[in-house]
């Protein structure tokens, strides 16, 4: 019965495809308290989970914060996790929400398996999409 | 005392008392196996979950044969309280042969898809499936009502517990009120305590005599469980089961020409369906986890990765009950054909290569996951 948890009413933003910097003096900030922070191709990302403590095979949500060389990043994210040694990944599609500011909350994450996994953000930028991937051992 | 002799006669046999050491780590892979049994969980789709007189009247309904076409199937008919909730068949004989095993009902209630393929996201919309399939009940929506008002005994209760909403209501909105009802009944069906909680929590509560009376060819067979054989990577937590899907070797050609698409197919049968947590017969609806499943290659000929609980009393196994008992599934996973597997799917079945004692050490374990109720 737990997978009958109510997903937030949100928009799905992943289709939007442009990468749009904001502007140059605008502040980006690290998400505090961020379970990760990844670098590369310019960027930074930090996320954390929501809630910190992931049970398997329960839905939970990824807080990401972006920041580019120009500030916050506003284009598009593709996320997704797989388990590189059994070459599998999730078995639902995750929703986006762009809240600005750099700011994306990702839900409907599970992970249905213990064991080593990885997730893998994708940063649509104006200079080409760069990955960033974070090992993650729930 | 029984402590002291306990450890003594453990420090005297060291065969026995290595297989009474656990790791740290097996120790917490253990404990992912319990507590049990697990808090009941209500379903918020389901206005009837957990109400006693619907429990009741839903247990009435399991049994109740004239929801079929023709007067002559019952849920339990299938579904036999004495045979686990399953049949002991192959497959599963309704109005018709089917092509897949029966499924036990023990601990159903906690599961987030249904069936072998996850065909429902709800256990009310699962409960009705085998009404309308004409291989299993055979009764569709518009019958259900008509045979339901012609039963007035059972037409009373069922108004009595519905009220005015089942004057009211078509065939469909009937159809998940009767799912509902009998989902309310099986999800209070919570397998009992078995010798591996006795033990987990004896292990985990330092309790040397608790883990002692565990037998030592269990224990051997549980450390094969969470070491070499990797099985509590799909059998995980504890219902012994994840939320997946995998495909394991097992054919799913069902005839000349047919195959059985498994998950592929009926996640499909999912997204069509009406009967389910979002759909327009629940009572919470919205979108929902279950909703956002994707349809992957690798879904085609998958199956659910069944519960381990009360398996030893629910043979044959596999979704086509092709292997007659626990060691035939330890014999599959141990000579596994590789040329079977997905070329896509998930890279985690290897040949376990398993030896004949390895193989009755895990038959062993296996079998201290069941109890009689």
């Amino acid at each position: 019965m737990n997978g009958r948890r109510r997903i937030g009413a949100s928009a799905v933003l992943l289709a939007c495809g442009l990468s749009l910097p904001a502007a140059a003096s605008e502040v980006c900030a690290r998400l505090p308290e961020a379970k990760d922070v990844l670098s590369g191709g310019g960027y930074e990302l930090s996320y954390r989970t929501e809630p910190e403590a992931i049970r398997l095979n329960a839905p939970f949500a990824l807080l990401l914060a972006v920041c580019g060389p120009e500030g916050p990043f506003a284009g598009r994210i593709d996320i997704d996790a797989d388990m590189p040694a059994h070459r599998h990944g999730m078995n639902y599609q995750p929703t986006f929400d762009q809240l600005g500011g750099g700011r994306y909350r990702a839900a409907i994450l599970a992970l249905h398996m213990r064991g080593d996994w990885r997730f893998r953000f994708t940063l649509h930028g104006a200079d080409g999409p760069v990955r960033l991937d974070a090992p993650f051992r729930p | 005392m029984i402590r002291r002799l306990a450890l003594a006669i453990a420090l005297l046999m060291p065969g026995a008392a290595l297989a009474e050491t656990f790791s740290a780590a097996e120790r917490e892979a253990i404990r992912e196996h319990g507590p049990w049994p697990q808090a009941a969980l209500s379903d918020p789709t389901n206005r009837f979950s957990g109400d006693p007189g619907a429990i009741a009247f839903g247990e009435r309904l399991f049994f109740e044969r004239s929801l079929s076409a023709e007067g002559d199937v019952a849920c339990a008919q299938c579904h036999r309280p004495d045979m686990a909730f399953t049949d002991g068949r192959k497959t599963a004989r309704g109005t018709a042969d089917g092509a897949r095993n029966t499924l036990s009902l023990w601990n159903v209630g906690q599961m987030r898809w249904f069936g072998w393929g996850g065909a429902s996201d709800t256990l009310w919309g699962a409960s009705v499936r085998p009404l309308a399939l004409m291989a299993e009940m055979g009764a569709p929506p518009e019958g259900l009502r008509a045979r339901l008002r012609q039963n007035a005994a059972l037409w009373h209760d069922y108004r009595a517990i519905v009220g005015q909403a089942a004057e009211d209501a078509d065939g469909s909105a009937v159809t998940a009120t009767v799912g509902k009802l009998l989902a309310a009944y099986q999800e209070t069906l919570i397998s009992p305590r078995t010798a591996f909680d006795r033990f987990r929590a004896a292990l985990l509560g330092d309790d040397p005599a608790g883990v002692a009376a565990y037998p030592a060819t269990a224990k051997r067979g549980l450390k094969l469980f969470i070491g070499k054989g990797n099985c509590n990577l799909c059998h995980a937590g504890p219902l012994f089961a994840t939320d997946g899907f995998e495909s394991v070797g097992m054919p799913h050609f069902i005839g000349p020409g047919a195959v059985d698409k498994g998950r592929y197919g009926d996640l499909l049968t999912f997204r069509a369906s009406a009967m389910k947590a979002s759909g327009p017969h629940s009572d919470a609806p919205g979108p929902m986890l279950t909703d956002q499943a994707r349809l992957q290659h690798k879904d085609f000929g998958a199956f659910r990765v069944p519960s381990l609980r009360q398996a030893a009393l629910t043979a044959p196994y596999m979704h086509n009950g092709a292997l007659p008992t626990l060691e035939a599934v330890i014999r599959h996973y141990s000579d596994l054909d590789m040329e079977r597997l997905h070329a896509d799917g998930a890279a985690i079945l290897r040949p376990l290569h398993l030896s004949k004692s390895e193989i009755a050490d895990l038959v062993a374990f296996l079998e201290t996951l069941s109890a009689a109720p």
